[in-house]
């Protein structure tokens, strides 16, 4: 008997021992990730990682063989092997892109080959920091213009003013402001190949409904805010349909409305030289008050908060349902609506950045291309790029992704009065449009903003209270780095 | 002469039988290799760097690789407060799990159990849950908790108002405590079935001419025979649950306010947000060291080692 109690005893602890080393061990990523607009917030299908599954990747990481060459020769960008990084997963557009553009590109510089690889949003970062650290980076990359500072800061970008002087200037002030989101230190590392923006997109039928000209909609706060009161209908103190509705769910898209609202304000994140945050300015504080005032109190206009409805499928979107008469979008939910309920998006129009005293909205570059540092092959890896950007590409590249051309002199482009016409105010928007701050330790620094508006959303800190202890944390952090 | 005889034939014996218990050893050992090849590969080696990551500063960016930090890592993530705020989370989420999972499972095991036409069809449905991904279902159940969603609808035509399952910190936790006890029902289920179906119908039998009534049998025939599975079955959720990461990221994300920031959350945010693979490594340690302890005293306390006999 007593042996027998040994032996359960035994393989219990066995099995225990097992499962603990199993499921330290386990990296039951599901690596598909559903994010239909790679800088909006990003719909959580994947990056699903278990606690030593960071282990394991770092240890991945550094174990992987180095220099498994991905260039075949070193050249001027005559011939050779690239490799390419694309972030994002939708199918139209891995489609074009490796059944048409790269098969165009090869065909027009002979003894060229592209190898393309599409990386979901949700793992692009794990991948490239893995890649980087085994030395088998890929020579051109996509990726989020937030994180050119972080890769710049490492020496794992090269810089592209040499390329961007061969540029016709014209070319070069067609981006506007864009392509200097892209510098880190005076250098520029990225040129954009969409582009990415958050406006305020209303009903238009509804708008007819409590008397408002859809032709006409509000242009600064005030009209605003007294537009979303008209619209917001109400039962006693439950609002059955929000005026106006914005993203509170506590990751970068909130940080993205504060920034949007903060610039309208006259404010600004950083100090002219990136080294001091200034969110708790007085105009932070009225920004921020403004966001908190939509959701709480008396005069709220919308309901829902800290819901993730950009996560929702098109035809569940609020604007959709009608749950809401205004809310911020971003290109690619508007593209998916159109798509999904064509009849109601005819009812859909975008309105210009609001000013208080500034007129401006989150945007910029969304998709950015750089270079490795280490590639052998640096001409073709900035031919490639500079493929991308023609407007013959971007023709067939746009639409499938989602992202509008961030070229003033496409605005009259076939492609955007015709074949996208949703694209037209994210383009002609542009000049209003305004990024984040450049810095390493960004991410860090964003989220504990993200964490203090979040808790001053909820009531729990006031407006300047919030600021001021994200300001203090955020600024330790970068002090520290 | 005979003696001499019986000696020699032993050795031979003896020699021919640790020759076939060479060949017997060698064959087994052959036989474990690629399986022991893969765990020390996968997992050991892994694991051994991943510790001696956690005494580093790492970022893989970095072309300066590791920076030796000692235990400043360990310190730093032991007097933080968001890690000690993450590890009560989790434990809340845990162990609100385990009891509704187990008796739950326990109670559709004893449904399973029963000789009823269709049985086999219900036990397919009771395990469906856990043959389906959980990032999979965690998005399905992001529709059912939303505002437009099954549950709210649901309330709304009851004459309720919209619940806000996901976005109240108060309650946050306890809808994916909800979502996770269904997920991890079937699993149970199968156990508890298995552990009823190996219990001596004679038993039962015995204790009925006895006159024990349907309680009885439960109480002091049912119960003990399923002790050595339900210890399993509790240990290995404490396991699996304190590792919990997929519904939380897709759900809520950590959020509202942080009420659903559990401590894998956190290693997913220093590893792969932050780049600080030192401290994901630290965090990764304290939650193995922590799963470790409360597996084994579960494990003393439920086999009664633990208190007295």
């Amino acid at each position: 008997m007593q042996k027998r109690q040994l032996r359960l005893r035994l393989s219990l602890f066995f099995v225990l021992i097992a499962t603990l080393l199993a499921a330290c061990g386990d990296n039951t990523a599901t690596t598909t990730s559903a994010t239909t607009a790679p800088a909006s917030a990003t719909t959580a299908a994947g990056a699903a990682t278990t606690a030593s599954g960071a282990a394991t990747t770092a240890a991945g990481a550094a174990t992987t063989a180095a220099g498994t060459a991905t260039t075949a020769a070193a050249s001027t960008g005559g011939t050779g092997t690239i490799k390419v990084w694309f972030p994002g997963n939708s199918q139209a557009e891995m489609d074009v892109v490796t059944k048409k553009l790269a098969p165009a590109f090869e065909q027009a510089n002979p003894g060229v080959k592209v190898n393309i690889e599409f990386v979901d949003w949700g793992n692009i970062s794990t991948k490239l920091n893995t890649a980087f650290a085994g030395g088998t980076a890929p020579d051109v990359f996509g990726h989020g213009v937030a994180a050119t500072a972080g890769f710049a800061s490492n020496d794992r970008l090269l810089p592209i003013d040499n390329y961007l002087q061969k540029w016709d200037p014209k070319m070069i002030s067609d981006f506007g402001t864009l392509l200097d989101q892209g510098k880190y230190n005076g250098k520029h590392y990225s040129v954009p190949i969409r582009g990415d923006a958050r406006l305020i997109a209303y009903r238009t039928d509804l708008f007819t409904e409590v008397g408002l000209d859809p032709a006409k909609p509000p242009t600064n706060w005030q009209e605003f805010t007294a537009a979303a009161q008209k619209l917001t209908k109400k039962s006693g103190s439950r609002i059955d349909r929000s005026g106006f509705l914005f993203s509170t769910t506590a990751d970068q898209g909130l940080q993205q409305v504060f920034l949007t609202f903060l610039t309208e304000a006259g404010g600004s994140q950083m100090n002219a030289d990136l080294t001091k945050l200034t969110w708790n300015s007085p105009e932070g504080v009225k920004a921020l008050q403004y966001m908190i005032d939509t959701y709480n109190g008396p005069n709220a206009v919308a309901t829902g908060l800290g819901e993730n409805y950009g996560s929702l499928a098109p035809n569940q979107q609020p604007l959709v349902t009608g749950r809401t008469a205004m809310a911020i979008v971003d290109p690619g939910t508007l593209g998916a609506i159109r798509t999904a309920s064509p009849d109601i998006y005819s009812k859909i129009a975008v309105m210009p950045p609001l000013k208080d005293v500034k007129q401006t909205a989150f945007g910029g570059a969304g998709t950015v291309l750089f270079i490795n540092k280490d590639t052998k092959n640096p001409d073709l890896a900035w031919k490639f790029i500079d493929f991308m950007n023609q407007d013959s590409t971007l023709e067939d590249y746009l639409p499938a992704n989602g992202g509008f051309p961030m070229r003033t002199s496409l605005l009259n482009s076939e492609l955007v009065t015709t074949k996208v016409p949703y694209f037209k105010p994210f383009v002609q928007d542009i000049p209003y449009y305004v990024g984040n701050p450049n810095i390493p330790t960004w991410t860090q620094v964003r989220d504990v903003l993200v964490r203090y508006l979040d808790k001053a959303m909820h009531g729990t800190l006031s407006a300047k209270d919030a600021l001021d202890q994200a300001t203090a944390e955020g600024q330790a952090i970068i002090d520290k780095k | 002469m005979l003696v001499k005889e019986v000696t020699t034939s032993r050795r031979f014996t003896a020699q021919r039988g640790s020759k076939l218990h060479r060949k017997i050893a060698l064959a087994g050992f052959l036989f474990v290799l690629p399986a022991s090849l893969f765990i020390i590969v996968f997992n050991v080696i892994p694991l051994i760097y991943a510790f001696y990551l956690s005494l580093t500063s790492y970022d893989p960016l970095d072309r300066g690789g590791p920076r030796w930090q000692g235990l400043e890592g360990y310190g730093d993530v032991l007097g933080s407060e968001q890690f000690w705020s993450a590890l009560k989370i989790t434990a809340q989420y845990t162990f609100e799990i385990i009891p509704l999972a187990i008796i739950f499972a326990l109670g559709l095991a004893l449904l399973a159990n029963r000789r009823i036409p269709g049985i086999g069809f219900l036990r397919g449905i009771f395990y469906l849950p856990r043959i389906v991904s959980l990032t999979a279902v965690s998005l399905i159940w992001l529709w059912l908790y939303s505002r437009d969603g099954l549950f709210n609808y649901i309330g709304t035509f009851f004459g309720g108002g919209d619940t806000p399952w996901l976005t109240s910190p108060d309650l946050a936790i306890h809808s994916l405590v909800i979502m996770r006890v269904w997920k991890a029902l079937g699993g149970n289920m199968v156990l508890f079935l298995a552990g009823l179906q190996n219990i001596p119908v004679e038993l039962y039998e015995a204790a009925k001419i006895d006159g024990a009534n349907s309680w009885n049998l439960f109480r002091y025939i049912t119960l003990p025979g399923l002790r050595a599975v339900a210890i399993f079955v509790v240990t290995t959720n404490i396991i699996y649950l304190f590792q919990s990461f997929s519904e939380i990221y897709v759900l809520t994300n950590g959020g509202p306010l942080e009420s659903t920031m559990t401590v894998n959350m956190l290693i997913y945010r220093e590893a792969f947000q932050y780049n600080r693979m030192g401290q994901a490594c630290v965090i990764a340690f304290l939650l193995f060291a922590v799963i470790f302890v409360f597996a084994y005293f579960n494990l003393r306390l439920m086999s009664g080692r633990g208190g007295k006999r």
